[in-house]
């Protein structure tokens, strides 16, 4: 099939411009806009440039838009996975819980320090770092705990729903005996946000979210396999159990260190697969999981730079954002072409 | 080249229901050792299906052995089992945008390198399975748009793809019409000549003269023979409900008993 490789190719290289494009608007568009010109100059090192704007640009809005790329691809390679293996289009990165545990962790330290009575000082983003990857791992371990014993995959998926609303009760409880200041900070950490990481930071998210793409790649033929259900994967000889436990540990480690570094980012995850499946008209997880994260990349890119309200001093939670663009364009997709599948 | 086999012995399947033992056929014991097409016959709920998961490694057994070749088919892995057995279920598949063509190469799988690139070798396999089940017209079409008919061809095509010396079907005919029926039978016929094929199937009277050997599943275990065995002709006598279907030893049909479903003069 020549002609669809082509119809392919072109694709992804519009794809990969839109990425491109993206990358440079988000850098440029912010509450002061950096034109071409200017940002071309801190790039290429040039001693005109001007100290102010290559400060800004080189450890503010370059490690933004680059944490944009990582968590658009990320969360839309997790909620990929989550698809595939519950083979179940509602599925999405945080369908295991992971997300509520990092919520939950970052309630016991936020909201739970006077509770149970310490005084804490949490202005410092760190610690709300630690926190969330701490209830993530933790929703991780029992989910793969219980994986390992369970024969049923769907039974995996209500174990996830189950502590999602058995953390999401205890974060109520929480709230109920906290300050409004607290409050505050809490529902702020859950907004979402994608512009405070460090170069470290950046470095530590990348290479979770590396080690994940990893495991992907490695699986790629299972989970094509695991389109056709776990009986038929098996009869083609994919170790189900095992292939479970590593497209699990996958996510979560997807799912959760994005979860950890930027909050939960609703949306992206669920839709984005939707989108290039619709796209691309295809199931194979060869095309999908790139188209996946190429749009990702573009959509969180594209959300943030619109999050930012450009030349004003406010900025909007990306976690609103994502949802009230990208809500309505999965409607007009599925409208459109009326199906839905994995 | 290289004969292939499976045989159980004293082989008992069925589930484990809270910590209780649902046997659902005991003391199972036969050998298939030729090439040739065996057919699993037996009423609806007597656990057909529920054997053939067991021999194909989906399920486990709840006591005794099955052998596939020359090891017992616990000591396969996954992929090595998927080399010997390749198998189709009456399990419907998830909607996705796979293609009829990319459902058969997944046939491919278990040879192809860890990226699931395919070679040309690869590729003439899949063409000449779709070929064979008459669906190479389908290659481009999404599995989502065809029949439960056509589907059941591909998923056919997607197990000869696989080439194994062994092929577990489980109703393979269940959704085709008269004729496609009688293509798919007489394929499998002619590819027994090369392979194992174990099927089952409710078309007994289309099964009987195409059959080396019949499987019946009967009183909660499993009976084996030719066709012109007495014990398989007893069993075949019994098998229905006498006021309703004979078995004709003659013709070797089964009939209606006083042909009830034509209209009464």
């Amino acid at each position: 099939m020549p002609k669809q490789a082509i119809k392919h190719k072109s694709y992804f290289l519009a794809l990969l411009l839109l990425v491109f494009v993206g990358f440079i608007m988000n850098i440029s568009l912010g509450s002061e806009h950096i034109t071409f010109k200017q940002l071309l100059a801190v790039i290429t090192n040039n001693k005109l440039a001007d100290q102010t704007w290559r400060y800004i640009i080189l450890n503010y809005r370059i490690p933004k838009a680059i944490t944009a790329i990582l968590a658009g691809a990320g969360l839309s390679i997790s909620g990929l996975l989550m698809q595939t293996l519950f083979r179940n289009p509602l599925a999405g990165p945080y369908v295991l819980g992971i997300s509520s545990g990092a919520s939950l962790g970052v309630a016991l330290l936020v909201l739970g320090a006077s509770f149970f009575g310490f005084q804490s000082t949490v202005s410092n983003s760190f610690s709300i770092i630690i926190a969330a990857s701490l209830g993530s791992f933790l929703v991780l371990l029992a989910v793969v705990l219980i994986a390992h014993k369970m024969q049923n995959t769907m039974a995996i998926l209500i174990v996830g729903l189950m502590f999602g609303s058995l953390t999401s009760a205890i974060v109520s409880i929480l709230a109920y005996f906290s300050s409004a200041e607290q409050l505050q900070q809490f529902i702020f950490w859950s907004f979402g946000s994608i512009g405070n990481l460090s170069w470290q930071e950046l470095g530590l998210l990348s290479l979770f979210i590396s080690i994940s793409f990893g495991l992907v790649l490695v699986n790629i033929k299972n989970l094509n396999s695991l389109l056709l259900g776990e009986n038929y994967a098996q009869s083609l000889g994919v170790n189900i159990k095992k292939t479970r436990i590593i497209i699990i540990l996958a996510t979560s480690l997807l799912a959760g260190s994005i979860t950890a570094f930027v909050g939960p980012i609703a949306f992206v995850g669920l839709a984005v697969p939707h989108i290039s499946r619709l796209l691309f008209k295809r199931s194979s997880h060869q095309i999908i999981s790139v188209a996946s994260l190429l749009i990702g990349a573009i959509v969180m890119l594209f959300a943030d730079t619109v999050a930012q309200l450009p030349t004003s001093e406010y900025t909007l939670p990306i976690n609103a954002v994502t949802t009230l663009f990208g809500a309505p364009l999965v409607v007009f997709l599925l409208v459109k072409y009326k199906k839905i599948s994995i | 080249m290289k004969k292939h086999r499976i045989k159980t012995s004293n082989l008992t399947v069925g589930y484990h229901n809270n910590n209780e033992e649902l046997k659902i056929l005991s003391a199972i014991n036969f050998e298939l050792k030729n090439n040739g097409l065996y057919a699993l016959i037996g009423k609806n709920g007597t656990g057909k299906s529920t054997l053939l998961r067991t021999l194909c490694g989906l399920q486990t057994a709840l006591s005794g052995t099955i052998v596939i070749d020359d090891k017992t088919a616990t000591s396969y892995n996954a992929l090595a089992l998927a080399k010997k057995i390749s198998y189709v279920s009456t399990e419907r598949i998830p909607a996705s945008n796979l293609s009829v063509f990319e459902l058969v190469a997944l046939g491919r799988q278990p040879y192809s390198n860890w990226f699931g690139k395919y070679k040309k070798e690869d590729i003439s396999i899949i063409n000449t399975a779709l070929e064979q089940t008459n669906t190479l017209h389908l290659s481009n079409h999404k599995i989502q748009t065809l029949s439960d008919g056509q589907l059941q061809k591909v998923m056919l095509a997607r197990a000869l793809a696989q080439d194994t010396p062994i092929i577990i079907l489980d109703e393979p005919t269940t959704h085709l019409d008269m004729e496609n029926s009688v293509a798919i039978l007489l394929l499998l016929k002619t590819l027994s000549q090369h392979k194992i094929i174990l099927l089952s199937t409710h078309k007994i009277n289309e099964i009987i003269p195409l059959a080396t050997v019949l499987l019946l599943v009967k009183n909660n275990t499993l009976i084996s023979g030719k066709l012109s065995d007495l014990g398989i002709q007893n069993a075949l006598k019994t098998l229905f409900l006498d006021e309703i279907l004979n078995f004709d030893t003659k013709t070797q049909l089964f009939y209606v008993k006083n042909n009830k479903l034509r209209p009464q003069k």
